[in-house]
């Protein structure tokens, strides 16, 4: 309809998904073969974004970030300075700007949901992360019927 | 029709395990015993969504919102119901998408579960940022459980023009599940070898339309016209599709507010063909708003048509008018049956002895309408309270004497267990006669006291402080006593009198009521002064005679005819002088459980 807005300048949609309008979300993971998965688990529903640093999460998370309707963040991401815990406390507006390093900063509030993911979900508590501002925890490979059901669950709190 | 073609996976039909799915609805769990068992397998994160999902769907379920509070304190219920695929169909059929997607990914089903999750996992997904409202709305639709209102938002919004890609499949996707998988009934829910009307109509209900309905009823019904059914049904579907076109302008008129409740969410239904959601819908409605003629109507065109559907007539004439007294007999009722379609037994009802029977030729259009027509007049029943009243007058009537009769009933059997109590004085004079004038008075205060003394007989004993062997064989006892000797005169050592201890077994022990016989050679008007009867004695009795174990003689015991009144065997001799008492199988009873004694 004529209200429904184009995509964001200087978008350009993750290889084998279409610009058909479908929900954004942002995948952050440094991984390979679990941006894989989850490109191949997910795209029914979703298109996804992809970062596989923190730095660049952050680039992402200030061009779409009106756009996303989720953001599932590694926990560990190996290589960044800023983890998935890290990443998501900024994220919830809950650490100073002063603290965080310059690409990090005055980045905009998201109230989607944020799902943590991990290979290990295992070794993590869910309400410990959700006191840092997560919504859930995901063990990879993640799966189309559970992301949607954690955002279905965060559309219903 | 879909454009899923044959990728989607069909519930009906087969399981995870290779077996056929059983009805659907049979055996469908509520959403919070669900819920319970998915808790009870650890998929507490599922059980919480479903829990939401149906507070969101109903905001007042309150089984849901207690199971919800119990989960968040951590509360869990070990006890795990079998969840099956099954449910999860019914639960899509409902439009119940959300907890049918927890249910899924909360279990392991295997086999098109899968399948099914990831499509749920698609329709169920949050729609774009800055989506257009009515996407929106249709979004919002479907997490809380109207999925039925989300297609006709759907449906609506793609009349107006394109649909975005995403948008479009979601649509083919929800219409599918919906409605061509309600397509495929379950097998129960079709009438074997249907034939006739039922045939006809139920050809027609794969189509999802009411006209198409209607015009095969027409067709059926020109075929066959003297078919009072197949013309009931098409004025019923008629209503009904009339009915759902009200529906369809209640949208128009209301833009941006799409109706969810009412009458307006029973003609989406009806615009589905879900008789049995549109049923629901007005069930309630009705419910809720008797004095509404239009909803009755309603709802009773929804269940005609649904009885023929399932191969019964439109109403259901199998039962008569329920059977009433009749005071007064009016009009010819023999002459009615025939005519309005009423057995033989007609006649013979309170309705055509009282005359309330249609007895012209124009009032018997009759069993055409509803049977419940012939119901109106209340004054059969008033006439049967009337007859209530009597009975009360009646009884009023009776003299107070006989009126308390169950009251004198339950004195005599009080006064019987004084009499037993009376026969053993506490302090008995052997000068005294044994038969002396009975007060009723003092046998009812003895009754009282009587209660006070069983309750000190049964005390719990020690199991080894009762004479269990004697019980062990049939003992005969029989003791000599002199004429004017009562039986309680019988006097026992002071040791006898021991404190009642607590049960130990469950071996028989002696019956409270009875005199032990302490040993053949006991003399008796000798030793200390008589005690009262009390447990004591029966407790005491092995000390009194040895080992507990010890064989027990035959001894007389010989008083007046009149000393036991309540020892049956005494009558039998009340011609002799003396009496024996032959105390015969001593069966374990009188001692009871103190638990059961409570």
């Amino acid at each position: 309809m004529s209200d429904a807005r184009p995509p964001a300048p200087g978008w350009t949609a993750p290889p084998g998904t279409e610009a058909d309008g479908r929900a954004l979300v942002l995948y952050v993971d440094v991984d390979d073969q679990s941006w894989q998965d989850a490109a191949e688990g997910l795209r029914r529903a979703y298109r996804l974004l992809r970062a596989d640093h923190d730095r660049e999460a952050c680039e992402l998370i200030r061009t779409y970030g009106s756009d996303l309707v989720a953001v599932l963040l590694d926990i560990d991401l190996p290589g960044s300075v800023l983890d998935g815990i890290l990443l998501t406390r900024i994220l919830r507006q809950r650490v100073p700007d002063k603290a965080l390093p310059p690409f990090a900063r005055n980045l905009p509030a998201l109230d989607v949901p944020i799902l943590l993911v991990s290979e290990h979900a295992e070794r993590y508590a869910e309400t410990e992360l959700r006191r840092y501002g997560g919504d859930r925890l995901l063990a990879k490979p993640v799966d189309l019927a559970r992301v949607t059901l954690c955002l279905t669950d965060w559309h219903l709190r | 029709m879909h454009a899923l073609g044959a990728r989607e996976p069909t519930l009906i039909g087969s399981t995870a395990h290779g077996g056929t799915l059983k009805s659907a609805r049979a055996d469908v769990l509520t959403p919070d015993e669900a819920a319970r068992a998915l808790a009870a397998r650890g998929a507490i994160r599922e059980a919480e969504i479903v829990l939401r999902a149906t507070l969101a769907r109903d905001p007042s379920h309150g089984p849901a919102r207690a199971a919800l509070r119990a989960l968040e304190q951590g509360q869990v219920d070990e006890r795990g119901l079998a969840l099956e695929l099954a449910l999860v169909d019914a639960w899509i059929r409902e439009g119940m998408l959300v907890e049918a997607l927890a249910l899924l990914v909360g279990t392991d089903f295997g086999g098109p579960a899968h399948e099914w999750a990831q499509l749920l996992g698609e329709l169920l997904a949050p729609v774009p940022a800055h989506a257009e409202q009515a996407l929106v709305d249709a979004h919002a639709h479907l997490m809380r459980g109207a999925a039925s209102v989300a297609l006709a938002t759907l449906d609506d919004r793609r009349r107006q023009g394109p649909l975005p890609a995403w948008a479009e499949r979601r649509l083919a996707l929800l219409r599918w599940m919906l409605l061509d998988n309600a397509q495929s009934l379950p097998e129960e829910e079709k009438v074997e070898g249907a034939s006739g009307l039922t045939a006809v109509l139920q050809d027609a209900l794969g189509l999802r339309t009411l006209e198409a309905m209607r015009d095969a009823a027409a067709a059926y019904h020109d075929a066959h016209p003297g078919d009072r059914d197949a013309a009931e049904v098409v004025r019923l579907l008629e209503v009904l599709i009339d009915e759902r076109d009200a529906g369809e302008q209640w949208d128009a008129t209301s833009a941006k507010t799409v109706p969810v409740f009412g009458r307006p969410a029973a003609a989406m239904q009806l615009r589905m063909v879900n008789l049995r959601g549109a049923r629901s819908i007005y069930t309630k409605l009705s419910a809720q708003r008797p004095g509404e003629k239009n909803l009755q109507a309603l709802l009773d065109a929804v269940r005609g048509v649904m009885r023929v559907l399932e191969g019964q007539p439109v109403v259901d004439r199998s039962f008569p008018p329920p059977p009433m007294p009749a005071p007064v007999v009016v009009g010819k009722s023999d002459a009615l049956g025939p005519e309005i379609g009423l057995p033989s037994f007609a006649d013979k009802t309170a309705l055509g002895q009282l005359g309330m029977l249609p007895t012209d030729e124009s009032a018997t259009g009759g069993f055409d309408d509803e049977p419940t027509r012939v119901g109106d007049s209340t004054a059969a029943f008033e006439d049967e309270t009337k007859m209530q009243d009597l009975e009360a007058l009646a009884k009023a009537s009776v003299p107070p004497a006989a009126a308390d009769t169950f009251e004198d009933a339950t004195k005599s059997i009080e006064i019987s267990d004084a009499l037993v109590e009376a026969s053993r004085p506490e302090h008995p004079d052997p000068s005294e006669p044994t038969t002396k004038q009975i007060d009723i008075e003092k046998l009812e205060a003895a009754a009282l006291a009587s209660r006070g003394a069983f309750d000190e007989v049964t005390k719990p004993v020690v199991s080894g402080e009762l004479p269990l062997a004697a019980f062990d064989d049939e003992v005969t006892a029989v003791i000599d006593l002199p004429e004017d000797q009562t039986v309680t005169d019988i006097t026992l050592p002071p040791d006898v009198a021991k404190p009642p201890a607590i049960i130990e077994t469950d071996l028989p022990a002696a019956r409270p009521d009875r005199l032990p016989v302490a040993a053949p050679t006991l003399r008796m008007g000798q030793g200390d002064a008589p005690k009262p009867p009390s447990a004591a004695p029966e407790a005491a009795a092995p000390s009194a005679h040895g080992a507990p174990g010890a064989p027990i003689g035959t001894t007389t015991l010989r008083m007046s005819s009149e000393a036991l009144p309540a020892a049956p065997t005494s009558s039998d001799h009340a011609d002799d002088d003396s009496t024996t008492v032959v105390v015969q199988t001593i069966r374990p009873i009188g001692i009871a459980d103190p638990e059961d004694e409570r």
